[in-house]
């Protein structure tokens, strides 16, 4: 049994003379060190008790003892301890079998340095003294500029340093782990937390502006830097004395940016953007970055502050759907072991959050949205019916946008712009009603109704969209360099008040307000092109009708008498009711002349043509009605009246050729056929349809068109009507910069808020197929239809590509869902290839779609922090 | 801005088969004449160059007018006669359509009109809808006979529409309806500016050099091959040999065709067309080898002629272009530089056409010839 002593003691050992007699000196005690003799010391006369020392040594030394005293050496610094024995030698005899010692060191160090930097010490450094299973004394901290604390040991156990949280040896970490002075590595081992954010998985809306410069930029969840804070768990919550924070402390972090490639779910964009990158960096408190490789994990160490906090940056890029995971732990095992996981863990999904504003008429507000209590303000509100909000969110999700009702704007139908409020339901074909239907055109797109305007909070990241019943639009030119003329019309001989133009000659409907984009909201029909606003009209009057009329001579003879020396001959006009004399005279010798004299007859041909001046034909039914008044009886009184019938009938036929006129209703008093503009108030709405005009020619004044118009007549004439259309064509939406017109109904809520999708998608610089149109920044340009396409997801059948333009739709668009015998068709305006279309940026709609995998991942790719978005950015 | 038009409503076209009927159809050609022979009438809309671009519609009233007074129908179009490639960067192309009411109905121009352009230095046909809307697609009218007279205009950009190269050259313009053809027009693309002649000599000694392209479509079956065979069956197809189906070469130069009127939709269709040509001919199309004028080997062209077939249907007008190379392989006679020769393809495996049930006017052009309208319809059995 071996007995403990600390170095430094002054061993006492003794041997007792057991038979004869000897000197103490006669005796050598040897002294050895682990079986190595080092001291030889000669006996001694055993000294006395302190206080009694005489009386011991007597007895002692009656009792044959003798002794020696031996300062213990020192316990070798690279040893725990080291086993004293003795000998005793006296001349030949020897006696070893004696007690042996084991010597402990008296004092003990231990020196920490930093693991993270060795080249420091972890003052702070906290440990329990362990020996023999139990710790020796209180908790010691390592407080000296040096590192090192010295502390007493107990003889009979070796010690231990068993750190105290957060203190911990790192693995391998000892220098000298044996010996009383010992040297380790550690550092502050502590579980580490997110303060801000706060750990778990967040929603990060990287479009909307943030200053990335602030404190505690992107913690309310906006743009694309987010400032992460870190500390000590639970310190938050504790006392400043009970914080487990110590100066130096360092946290290790991973950060991978993802989601990986090759997962065939949804994979981190592959938007390559020199502006906006995913990364972090070696600033604020995070230091040693490493990475990121070709599997964007970053690691790197944060050194806590004074204030127990660490801060990094994590730029996150501007792509939807990128991840961010950010790990973090008091120690580093987490990243080198993979069984083990970090103290917590922070996901960070890109979401990019736009707004939209609703503008509607009320009466058609109210017909098709739904009240709403906003779930932010608590206040209620129209809004899209929920079947059209759960295919925002639907289609939003894919796309990780986020869309949020900002405003509704609504007015009444008199405040809206001219001529979106005034078609019934039936006048569009929709159904047989009488509701008011709202109606907007690229002119309506522009004007805003009196009274209303946009509240524009979220300018930039928000779509303005008016809603509608129908979508109609009238375009002169394009931006191709193409132009439109005005349809002309010319009626047929109209001889009936009502009059209908039908629309279907004109590859267009009449919409009776102009909705060119950059017109007046005016009329639609015009007297020209350009021209106008109005119907030309004009009495189609048979000329021949009306002419003149000359009526038979009416011989009126009553027999004279004889004796007499003069005749008269009277002409009358029964119309005018003018007549005049033709005097026969009886010579001195001879009978009364039958000769009508030259001056005679010129004054009867004046007299006649009289008859024939416009004011008075006009003035007495346009007719001339002749009678002779003469005397019968013999041949001289014949002969009279035929010499006057005579002058009358050849002045007559010449009259007749040269001045008859045309007298008419129709016509104005120069004889020129009436004409005029009939205004808009002249289309009877209440008949007439998208597809029909319906005039009534008006009747309120005699020369009106409707007063004359008829089968041919002395009072009525047919008319005929020109004009020029502006024949309108429908669609379903518009979308202007961040502007959208969208056709909207209540009853068909998912397929028609597509059409809003759609537009929106426009918007996001979809689709990408010209040369003008570029992807977003470092995407690949997508595949055409006649491209093969190699990634497989991409395609939904067949090898193709997908995006095309033309093809009977306007601008490009996205043929997913389409088969490659299919992509070869010239148009794909038709039933059967649109029923296969499977994507929103189809080129046509009105079909419940969703976006296809590469217009997602362009969209995802998209930045948005302003609408419209400009190509390629 | 983009415009978003909705889908056809209506269900998907079904397919079948119909008894034959085969027939070429002379009188419809001489129809198709009838209309050239209207829009012929005027020829000149009466605007400058400078007009096409800046005021397109400055003298359409007075013609239309014209036109509906005297109840005259018409298909006409106009182009500037020289086009600066260096200072224009469109090609206007002025239409003037007057027509009965019954007619625009029945038969409207956006959905069915073809723009078409020839360049006649490579004798490369262009072809597109003219005007291309995306539009809710109004129900075409089939009600009782409208009465009254109507007129539209356009101004299309032909650059644009058919993708034309912006490169010098003669394009020959013209738009076809269905049946109906307007008047053609003939543009020249200058490169503007300076005109160096030595370039224009080397490009033409260049020119001359060049060999035609190849026979295309391939032949199924060469002229040794059809040596001995029945000239009463018909060979495979394509070739370019002839056989008793074959049409007459033309007396005069032109393009003959014959196809069956009327095709029956089966799982098979072969739609085959049967035609000859006597054409003018360049330098380039001359085959330039050392046995090309050789008799004995007579199955080797000495030339090739470039004739596309022009499909627009009687529905569904969107144009569907065949382009052929065909060979000529009798000797070419120096003093008249025209090319004659066959060919027999079948246009259900070329034109991709089986697919709608309806009548497709059948149009060939090569340079400054164009023949046709041949009407053929398919259906269901």
């Amino acid at each position: 049994m071996s007995n403990h002593i600390l170095e430094w003691s002054t061993l006492k050992v003794r041997a007792k003379v057991s038979t004869g007699d000897a000197k103490p000196a006669d005796f050598r005690f040897h002294f050895f060190k682990d079986g190595k003799e080092f001291e030889q010391m000669p006996g001694q006369e055993p000294k006395g008790r302190e206080g009694s020392e005489s009386s011991d040594k007597q007895e002692l030394t009656a009792q044959g003892w003798v002794e020696a005293s031996l300062p213990l050496p020192l316990v070798d610094n690279d040893k725990d301890n080291y086993i004293l024995t003795y000998t005793v030698t006296n001349g030949k005899e020897t006696k070893s079998d004696l007690p042996s010692f084991t010597v402990w060191p008296k004092h003990g160090t231990l020196k920490v340095k930093d693991a993270n930097d060795p080249t420091k010490v972890l003052k702070g450094f906290q440990f329990k003294l362990m020996q023999g299973g139990k710790q020796q004394g209180e908790i010691k901290t390592i407080t000296k500029d040096d590192g090192t604390y010295k502390f007493d040991l107990q003889p009979g156990n070796g010690f231990s340093i068993d750190p105290v949280v957060p203190s911990r040896i790192v693995e391998a970490g000892w220098e000298k782990e044996t010996g009383r002075n010992r040297i380790c590595k550690a550092i502050f081992d502590f579980e580490a937390d997110f303060l801000a954010p706060l750990k778990g998985a967040i929603r990060q809306y990287v479009n909307l502006a943030a200053d990335p410069t602030t404190a505690t930029a992107g913690q309310d969840g906006k743009g694309n830097v987010l400032i992460i804070k870190i500390g000590v768990k639970g310190d938050s919550d504790k006392p400043a004395k009970d914080k487990l924070f110590k100066p130096g402390m360092v946290a290790h972090v991973r950060v991978t940016f993802g989601p990986a490639v090759g997962s065939g779910a949804i994979e981190k964009s592959l938007r390559v953007d020199p502006a906006a990158k995913t990364e972090i960096k070696n600033e604020l408190d995070l230091s040693g970055m490493a990475g990121a490789g070709a599997a964007n994990v970053f690691k790197a160490k944060i050194t806590l502050k004074p204030d127990g906090t660490g801060e990094m940056k994590a730029y996150l890029g501007l792509a939807g759907g990128d991840v961010c995971k950010v790990e973090i732990a008091g120690s580093d095992r987490f990243i080198k072991e993979n069984a083990v996981a970090a103290d917590a863990v922070l996901t960070i999904t890109n979401w990019r959050k736009l707004y939209y504003e609703l503008m509607a008429p009320d009466f058609y507000a109210t017909r098709e949205l739904v009240s709403r209590v906003d779930a932010v303000t608590k206040t209620t509100h129209l809004d899209y019916p929920a079947a059209a909000l759960g295919k925002l969110k639907e289609i939003g999700d894919t796309c990780f946008i986020e869309y949020v009702f900002e405003a509704i704007h609504t007015f009444t139908a008199a405040n809206a712009p001219i001529g979106a409020a005034t078609m019934s339901k039936r006048f569009l074909e929709m159904d047989n009603s009488a509701d008011l239907a709202y109606v907007l055109t690229d002119y309506t797109m522009n004007v805003l109704p009196t009274g209303a305007a946009w509240a524009n909070t979220k300018n930039g990241i928000s779509n303005y969209i008016k809603l509608c019943d129908e979508n109609y639009y009238w375009m002169d030119t394009d931006s191709d360099g193409n132009a439109n003329a005005r349809k002309s019309y010319a009626s047929p001989a109209i001889t009936a008040k009502k009059h209908r133009i039908p629309m279907a000659a004109f590859d267009g409907y009449f919409i009776p307000v102009s909705g060119l984009g950059s017109g007046t909201g005016a009329f639609s029909v015009k007297v020209a092109d350009p021209g106008a606003p109005g119907f030309k009209w004009k009495c189609l009057v048979d000329m021949d009708f009306c002419k003149t009329k000359v009526e038979a001579i009416v011989p009126s003879r009553t027999a004279g008498q004889d004796g007499q020396h003069r005749r008269v001959i009277k002409v009358k006009e029964a119309n005018q009711h003018l007549e005049t004399e033709i005097e026969f005279l009886q010579p001195k010798i001879g009978n009364i002349t039958k000769d009508v004299t030259a001056p005679q007859k010129l004054a009867l041909e004046k007299w006649l043509t009289d008859r024939f001046a416009p004011a008075a034909l006009k003035q007495h039914g346009n007719k001339i009605s002749i009678t002779i008044v003469s005397e019968s009886g013999n041949s001289r009184r014949d002969d009279r009246h035929n010499a006057v019938k005579s002058i009358i009938e050849s002045k007559l036929n010449q009259l007749k050729a040269s001045h008859s006129i045309s007298v008419h209703p129709g016509l104005t008093d120069a004889g020129v056929a009436r004409s005029g503009t009939l205004a808009q108030t002249c289309v009877n709405m209440g008949e007439s349809t998208r597809k029909e005009i319906v005039i009534d020619l008006p009747d309120a004044a005699p020369t009106d068109p409707g007063t004359l118009v008829g089968v041919m007549s002395a009072t009525k004439c047919p008319v005929k009507i020109e004009c020029f259309i502006e024949a309108h064509e429908n669609a379903l939406g518009l979308c202007e910069d961040a502007n959208v017109l969208a056709c909207f109904s209540k009853a068909a809520a998912r397929v028609d808020v597509c059409t809003t999708l759609h537009e929106l998608g426009h918007s996001y610089g979809m689709t990408v197929f010209t040369n003008a149109d570029r992807p977003p920044v470092g995407m690949a340009r997508p595949k055409t239809i006649t491209q093969a396409e190699t990634i497989a997801r991409y395609k939904a059948t067949g090898t193709k590509g997908n995006y095309y333009d033309e093809h009977e739709h306007s601008g490009s668009h996205c043929g997913f869902g389409l088969t490659d015998a299919d992509k070869t068709a010239a148009s794909f305006q038709s039933a059967a290839i649109g029923g296969r279309a499977r994507c929103i940026m189809f080129g046509s709609g009105g079909v419940d779609r969703t976006f296809c995998p590469l217009c997602i991942d362009l969209i995802r790719g998209t930045n948005l922090k302003a609408l419209p978005v400009v190509k390629g950015s | 801005m983009k415009r978003f038009p909705a889908g056809l409503a209506a269900g998907l076209l079904q397919l079948g088969l119909l008894a034959a009927c085969a027939a070429s159809s002379p009188g419809t050609a001489a129809k198709a004449h009838k209309e050239k022979k209207v829009a012929h009438e005027i020829l000149d809309l009466g605007l400058t160059d400078e007009d096409f671009w800046k005021e397109p519609f400055r003298t359409r009233a007075q013609i239309e007018g014209k036109l509906l007074d005297a109840g005259q129908e018409a298909l006409l179009i106009d182009a500037p006669r020289v086009v600066s490639l260096k200072d224009r960067e469109t090609l206007p192309v002025v239409v003037e359509r007057a027509a009965t009411l019954d007619h625009m109905a029945r038969l409207p121009f956006r959905p069915h009109a073809v723009l078409t352009a020839v360049d006649l230095k490579t004798n490369t046909v262009y072809a597109y809808m003219a005007i291309v809307k995306n539009v809710k697609e109004p129900k075409r009218y089939d009600g009782p006979p409208l009465e009254g007279m109507g007129g539209e205009a356009f101004v299309i950009n032909a650059k644009k529409q058919l993708g034309l190269p912006w490169t010098p050259g003669h394009l020959l313009l013209s738009i076809v309806m269905r049946d109906q053809i307007s008047n053609r027009v003939r543009v020249e693309l200058k490169k503007g500016g300076y005109s160096d002649p030595a370039v224009a000599e080397y490009l033409d000694a260049r020119e001359r050099d060049v060999e035609p392209p190849a026979v295309s479509p391939a032949a199924a079956i060469s002229p040794l091959d059809m040596k001995g065979r029945d000239l009463a069956k018909q060979p495979p197809l394509p070739c370019y040999t002839r056989w008793s189906g074959s049409p007459e070469i033309p007396t005069v130069p032109g393009i003959s065709l014959l196809v069956d009127r009327v095709v029956p939709m089966t799982p098979n269709t072969a739609c085959v067309l049967r035609g000859s040509f006597r054409l003018p001919i360049q330098d380039r199309d001359k085959v330039k080898h050392a046995h090309a004028q050789t008799q004995e080997v007579f199955d080797r062209p000495t030339a090739v002629v470039g004739i596309t077939l022009l499909l627009t249907g009687s529905d569904s007008a969107v144009p569907v272009l065949v382009p052929l190379k065909v060979p000529s392989y009798d000797p070419l006679k120096a003093e008249t530089a025209e090319a004659t020769g066959f060919f027999t393809v079948d246009l259900a495996k070329l034109g991709n056409i089986t697919g709608l049930e309806q009548t497709y006017f059948i149009y060939a052009l090569s340079g400054e010839t164009m023949a046709g309208p041949y009407p053929m319809a398919l259906v269901q059995k």
